[in-house]
């Protein structure tokens, strides 16, 4: 399998990826209240991450309602430190400038 | 089993296959959505669009192409031809250049079409040059040896313009001034003709009318300047040797260039009565003159052509500001056109010096001698 290029990420997602790898399992509702994001725009950016490879999905039965949990694969950590680093670099350069 | 929301159901419909998993998510995540529902589902909504969007792909471009340019045609068929005279009005179908409403199209020259190169224009610049330089000798010769001969160019004549639709911008010029004009110096040639406008000598009387009636049309750039140009080469043979292989405007251009007498260039040679005292000589130069001049003329005739309609169908001042212009633009064509100026300024410093021809002329040549002077 081709190895994957890294591109970096737009700051929603960077934002999305630093919640769940605090949280390390997460829901939908929860991310969307906590990074201040649409639905709409969250199951999107959460369904481009799980094709990628880099988010892992898990269903867990609260009072008789099935709710998706959300968590990053080792791919996903490993992308997720990367991302964040590269944009505090970033964030930092702008800063000093 | 969970009763779907309305917008929850059709954000499934909408979306694609593999984005409809999520909307199940998001079905179930909304049970625990407490505040804003409506928005949730229509984040559903807007999720399913997103994705459907985003996961398009044309299966066969080349039909989505065909089938809108089918599609375009139809309305354009439906909508538009009904109503074209409303929405196009007459004037507007018609060219907006007055170039294009007065310039005959004329018929494509075949040496035209297979433009010579450079080499091969100098190379038989230089063999035509060297031609006339013989033929002028011997003229010389012939000319100071039979003194019958001399009077035809040194003794001035009344000239008798036999026919005046005849005149090529209202200019008679003779086979002997031509030779005349190639013959003689500059500096002796201006001051000569500027005195003595009536050493035009042995003008051809006309022998046939309908010869001179076609003639003249040719020699006013008329649409009909190649029917006129075959009904005079029917009766001349001459003329159909000469301007063989070349096309009619090529043929046109070339008989104004020259600015002959009432006849053109074909007629005077061939209508000029042997026993008038045009030389033999004369008549060779002649014909040497009006094979270069053709040769150059179909060279430079997609430059010329226009330019020399223009000059001989009347102009307006429009029309000739946008000549000027197209002048102005083809320097690259003029360094081919300029073997045809030298030929172009005798002829028409007869013209200027004999009887006043049209401003455009003027400055038709103004712009070619300025553009030598460039190069």
């Amino acid at each position: 399998m081709a190895k994957k290029r890294y591109r970096m990420p737009s700051q929603q997602q960077i934002n999305l990826l630093e919640h769940i790898l605090d949280k390390e399992e997460t829901y939908g509702y929860e991310i969307m209240t906590a990074i201040k994001i649409g639905p709409g725009t969250l199951y999107g950016l959460l369904k481009k991450l799980f094709d990628e490879g880099y988010l892992l999905k898990s269903s867990t039965l609260i009072d008789g309602r099935n709710r998706i949990n959300y968590k990053l694969s080792i791919a996903g950590i490993k992308y997720a430190e990367r991302a964040i680093m590269e944009n505090e670099y970033e964030q930092g350069i702008k800063g000093k400038l | 089993m969970n009763k779907k929301p309305l917008l929850i159901k059709l954000a499934k419909i909408i979306a694609p296959k593999d984005a409809k998993s999520w909307v199940d998510d998001m079905n179930n995540e909304l049970n625990f959505v407490r505040n804003n529902r409506m928005a949730w589902q229509l984040g559903a909504l807007n999720f399913a669009i997103k994705q459907r969007f985003t996961n398009i792909k044309l299966k066969s471009p080349q039909k989505l192409a065909f089938t809108s340019f089918a599609l375009a045609a139809v309305l354009a068929g439906i909508f538009v031809l009904p109503y074209k005279n409303t929405l196009f009005p007459q004037n507007s179908n018609q060219s907006s250049s007055p170039i294009l409403e007065t310039m005959p199209v004329p018929a494509p020259a075949p040496q035209a079409a297979v433009a010579p190169s450079g080499a091969e224009v100098s190379s038989e610049l230089s063999s035509r040059a060297a031609e006339i330089t013989a033929n002028d000798k011997e003229y010389i010769q012939t000319d100071s040896q039979s003194p019958a001969n001399s009077p035809v160019i040194s003794a001035p004549s009344p000239v008798e313009p036999s026919n005046p639709n005849l005149k090529i911008d209202g200019v008679n010029t003779s086979v002997a001034d031509l030779a005349n004009i190639v013959e003689a110096p500059e500096e002796e040639l201006e001051p000569n003709l500027a005195d003595s406008p009536t050493t035009i000598t042995a003008v051809s009387p006309p022998e046939n009318d309908e010869v001179l009636q076609a003639e003249a049309e040719i020699n006013t750039g008329s649409a009909t300047n190649t029917a006129a140009f075959e009904a005079t080469e029917e009766q001349n043979p001459v003329a159909e040797t000469t301007a063989s292989g070349v096309g009619s405007v090529a043929r046109s251009a070339a008989t104004s260039i020259v600015g002959t007498g009432p006849t053109g260039v074909s007629g005077s040679a061939a209508n000029a009565n042997p026993e008038q005292t045009i030389p033999q000589n004369d008549r060779k130069l002649e014909s040497t003159i009006k094979e270069i001049i053709i040769k150059e003329t179909s060279i430079s005739i997609s430059f010329l052509a226009d330019a020399q309609i223009k000059i001989y169908s009347g102009t307006s001042p429009k029309a000739e500001n946008l000549l000027l212009d197209k002048l102005a633009k083809k320097n690259e064509e003029l360094v081919f056109a300029l073997p045809l100026y030298l030929e172009l300024d005798n002829a028409a410093s007869v013209l200027i010096n004999n009887e006043p021809i049209s401003n455009l002329a003027t400055e038709f040549l103004a712009v070619f001698k300025s553009a030598k002077n460039d190069n």
